[in-house]
Order: C-alpha cells, then structure tokens, then sequence
C-alpha cells in the first residue's frame, strides 16, 4: 500500500466545550493547549482448562475513559479556565460537561469526535514559579463513558 | 437528489441511511461529502426498467414523477397524482426500496440541528 497522503496536523483542530443538554458549544481552542490521547479499554477476562494450551477468552463493554485537558490559565469568563472551573466548582453530582473536537479544523468533511456528558474528575490550579519562563498552564480531567465519530456537515 | 449515508453525520444520520439533498446547506457542502465519500447520491434505473413496474411507470411518468422523486414525495402526495390511494402507494414503495436496497425510510432533519 502506498504511503498515506492523508496525515493530519496535531496542532490545527478545533476544540469546543459544553453542559447541560450539550446543544450550545463553545471553542475554547483559544485558551487550551493539549488534549492527551484518550484511550479507551473494552472489558475481557479469560479462564483456562485442564485440556487445551491457550486461554479461553471472552469480552465485554466498553469502559469509560478520561480526557486530561491542558489548559492556559486566564481569568476570563468563557475562557477554558474559568468555564471548566465553573462547572467543576458547581454543588451537585450531576455530570457537568461534554467535549467535541475536529483534529483537522472542523470544516464540513472533517470528522468530529464527540463525547456524552461525563464528570469533571479533577480540577488543576494554577502553580506559581519564580524561576520560570512562560504562561501559566492549569488543566481539567473529563471521565466518560463513550465518544462518537461523525462527519461533519456544516 | 436522494443520498445515501456512507460515513456517521453530525446530523444523526448512520451509515445506510437514506437522506434528502436539501438537508445539506448547499450544493457545495454535499460536493465536498461526496468528494469525503461521506455521502453518495442513490442511482436509481427508470421505473419501467423494474420487473412488473411498466403501467406504473407510464401513469407516474405522465405527472413527471421518476424513481428518484418517487422515493422523495410522501404516499399521500403520490396518490393524488396518480388518481390512487396512499396505502397502493406505500406497498409500491416498499417493493421500490427493496430493488434499491433501501432499508428504511428517506430520513429528513427533525430537529438534527
């Protein structure tokens, strides 16, 4: 098969964020620095037997997965900080928000990966460092249960 | 134009479905699906060419209704066309979708946006 000509760029998605129905996204592409490669794991077990040299394998659901977010610190309202603090800070289990990005920029083709409503799982404050360069960077955990693919359209 | 959904859509539309052209925004916005192989328009044969669809093929062709728009119009607005009744339609539509492989019907946007 002749080498791919379809690689994307890590550094030219779009990133957008909501809560509650999760019909009204917001890009905070402006204020986030790296979305970790989520990776998600289907549950499996095995058992063995007197007869028979290999296992006997069976699986299962999938399991859910965590998305860590690297984020710039601003004290802007809308902004990634302050929007994910809001809804980490916010009383109440219910789950707080829900994740979509496009690697390839999100024009209408471009594939979009989608979470469900997941919990914030952790919150990172800002550090201070005196004998540092350079912004400062904060961040967010989101633990869901699956992502979806689509195309998107418009 | 009906299409025929390759590729998972942000609309909700899964792979198989059946989906009208104008639930894309534009004519270039359904080129550029097509040219992902997201989306492909559903070739249909002219009706008379199906097995036991000359007549019918004659009275639709009469009111410039082919297979494509067949498969576009609601049974009621089909019937009164052609002077029949909705439910002769409908099971016309059926043995349609079964020579196109058409398993469901053509999905339009309720509120996928």
């Amino acid at each position: 098969m002749p080498q791919t000509t379809g690689s994307v760029p890590l550094a030219c998605g779009l990133l957008e964020v909501s809560s509650g129905a999760c019909t009204s996204w917001t890009d905070i592409g402006g204020s986030s620095s790296v979305l970790g490669p989520p990776s998600q794991t289907r549950m499996s077990g095995e058992a063995y037997t007197f007869d028979g040299d290999i296992a006997i394998i069976q699986g299962g659901k999938k399991e859910p997965l965590e998305l860590v977010f690297s984020i710039v610190y601003t004290e802007t309202a809308g902004e990634a900080f302050e929007y994910a603090r809001a809804l980490f800070d916010a009383v109440g289990c219910e789950a707080h928000m829900c994740v979509r990005w496009s690697p390839d920029g999100g024009d209408v083709g471009d594939f979009r990966f989608s979470t469900n409503l997941g919990i914030l799982t952790s919150f990172t404050y800002p550090p201070m460092d005196a004998g540092a360069g350079g912004p400062i960077m904060a961040g967010f955990t989101l633990k869901v249960a699956e992502i979806v693919i689509t195309t998107i359209t418009s | 134009m009906i299409y025929r959904v390759l590729k998972a859509l942000d609309t909700g539309h899964k792979p198989g479905d059946v989906v009208p052209g104008d639930l894309f925004y534009s004519d270039q916005i359904r080129q550029i699906l097509m040219n992902k192989k997201a989306i492909a328009p559903v070739s249909a044969p002219p009706m008379e060419e199906l097995p036991g669809w000359s007549l019918r093929a004659e009275r639709f062709g009469r009111v410039n209704i082919d297979t494509i728009k067949f498969l576009e119009m609601d049974d009621q607005s089909l019937a009164e066309a052609i002077g029949s009744k909705p439910r002769v339609v409908a099971k016309w539509r059926e043995e349609l979708k079964g020579w196109l492989g058409i398993d469901g019907q053509v999905k339009p946007c309720n509120g996928c946006r």
